[in-house]
C-alpha cells in the first residue's frame, strides 16, 4: 500500500490533475477516499459562500485613524527634523572654520600694516602725544616757549595728515603685531 | 446567442454586466471603487463596440479588461488604504443571490469568517480563486488572462484554498 495523499496531492486530483499511482491509492485507501470529498465539499461551500452577498463589515473603531496617521505623523517629523539638522549643520561655526577665521582676520591686518606703513602711523602717534603735552601746558596756564609753540604748530599739522590719512585707510583693526616674516620680504621688495 | 449575432451594446451590457460587477467587487475592497471600476470597464467597452475590431469573445475580453482595471486601482489608489478602515461593503446588487443548501447550512458568523479570510488573501490569491471558481475558467484560460504560466496559477489556487479551508474548519469546530 502507497502513502497516503497530501493535501496539495488532493487539491491537484480535484482539478483533475492526478496520475495512476495517486488514482489507485485514492480508490483503494478509505481515509484519503473521505479526505478528497471534504477538499471537494469544503471548495463548493466557499465559492457557494463568495458567490452570495459578503456580510457587511464591521464599522472600524476611531482609533485605527489614529494609528494610521502614526506614520504619516512620524515622516513628517523625521522630514523637519532633516531640514533643521541641515541648516543648523550649515549655520554652526566648527572650531577649525573659528581658527581660519583668525587667520585671516591676523592675515588682513598684516597686510594692511604693510601697506599703510605703520611705522609712519607710529611716528605720527609719538608727535601726537607730545603735541598733547603742549597743549596741555598751555591750558594750564604755563609760559609756552618757543619749543612748545614749534610743538604745538607741528601737532596741528601733525593731526591734520594723520585724520587725512585714516579717512583713506580702510576700516580694519590695527593692532600692533610682529609682521610675518614672508610679509616683510614682500615689503622689501616693494 | 454568440457575441457576433448579438449588436445591441445594451444587450451586451446586459449579458455581461453582473459578472464584470461582481469580479470588480470581488477584487476591490471598497465598494465604490468597484463600481467606478465597473463603469470604466464599460465605458472601455462601449469605445471597443463603436470600433470594427469586436473581440471574438466579448466575456474574456471584459474580464480581462476588468483585472487590469482593478490591478491599476490597486496600484494608484495608495489613499484608499487611507479611507478603507470606515468603508463597508454594499450589500445590494450582488448577482447570484439566491440560497443555496449549502448557504443556509452556514452561519451567518462563519460566512464573515470566509469573506473576512478572502478579503486577506493576496491579489494574485484573490484573482485566480474569483476567477477560476467564480467566474468558471479553466486554470488554462486563467493563465492566459492574468499572463503568468499555468503551475503558477494552481500554485496560487491551492494556497488559497488551503487558507479558506483552514479558515472554514478551525470556525467550524469552534462553533
Amino acid at each position: 500500500m502507497t502513502r497516503c495523499l497530501e493535501d496539495k496531492a488532493l487539491f491537484f486530483l480535484s482539478e483533475g490533475e492526478a496520475n495512476e499511482t495517486q488514482l489507485a491509492h485514492l480508490q483503494s485507501c478509505q481515509i484519503c477516499s473521505k479526505r478528497y470529498e471534504d477538499v471537494k465539499q469544503d471548495i463548493r461551500l466557499i465559492t457557494h459562500t463568495l458567490g452570495q452577498k459578503p456580510p457587511p463589515l464591521p464599522l472600524a473603531p476611531e482609533w485605527p485613524i489614529f494609528f494610521k496617521s502614526l506614520p504619516i505623523a512620524a515622516g513628517v517629523l523625521l522630514a523637519l527634523a532633516l531640514v533643521l539638522g541641515d541648516s543648523r549643520l550649515w549655520r554652526a561655526n566648527s572650531p577649525s572654520e573659528q581658527a581660519l577665521n583668525g587667520d585671516v582676520s591676523q592675515f588682513l591686518e598684516q597686510v594692511s600694516e604693510a601697506v599703510f606703513d605703520g611705522g609712519r602711523i607710529r611716528d605720527i602717534e609719538n608727535t601726537s602725544s607730545e603735541s598733547d603735552l603742549a597743549s596741555l601746558q598751555v591750558a594750564l596756564g604755563e609760559s609756552c616757549s618757543e619749543e612748545c609753540r614749534g610743538l604745538l604748530n607741528n601737532s596741528f599739522v601733525a593731526n591734520t595728515k594723520a585724520k587725512t590719512q585714516t579717512m583713506d585707510r580702510p576700516v580694519v583693526t590695527a593692532r600692533k603685531r610682529p609682521l610675518d616674516p614672508s610679509m616683510q620680504r614682500m615689503v622689501a621688495d616693494r | 446567442m454568440s457575441d457576433k449575432e448579438t449588436t445591441s451594446f445594451e444587450d451586451l451590457y446586459k449579458a455581461h454586466h453582473p459578472k464584470v460587477q461582481r469580479l470588480c467587487r470581488m477584487l476591490l475592497k471598497d465598494s465604490a471603487e468597484a463600481e467606478e471600476t465597473d463603469q470604466e470597464v464599460f465605458l472601455k467597452m462601449f469605445k471597443q463596440y463603436q470600433t470594427a475590431g469586436w473581440p471574438q469573445d466579448w466575456g474574456a475580453w471584459l474580464t480581462r479588461v476588468a483585472i487590469n482595471a482593478c490591478h491599476d486601482r490597486r496600484k494608484s489608489a495608495w489613499w484608499k488604504w487611507w479611507r478603507s478602515s470606515n468603508g463597508e461593503v454594499q450589500l445590494a446588487d450582488y448577482p447570484s443571490s439566491e440560497r443555496t443548501p449549502e448557504q443556509e447550512a452556514l452561519g451567518r458568523e462563519q460566512r464573515g469568517h470566509i469573506w473576512q479570510a478572502f478579503r486577506k488573501l493576496s491579489a494574485r490569491q484573490r484573482e485566480v480563486f474569483v476567477l477560476r471558481y467564480l467566474e468558471g475558467w479553466s486554470t488554462e484560460e486563467v493563465a492566459k488572462m492574468l499572463a503568468i504560466s499555468e503551475g503558477s496559477v494552481k500554485n496560487h489556487l491551492f494556497r488559497a484554498v488551503h487558507h479558506l479551508r483552514k479558515v472554514l474548519k478551525s470556525n467550524g469546530e469552534g462553533s
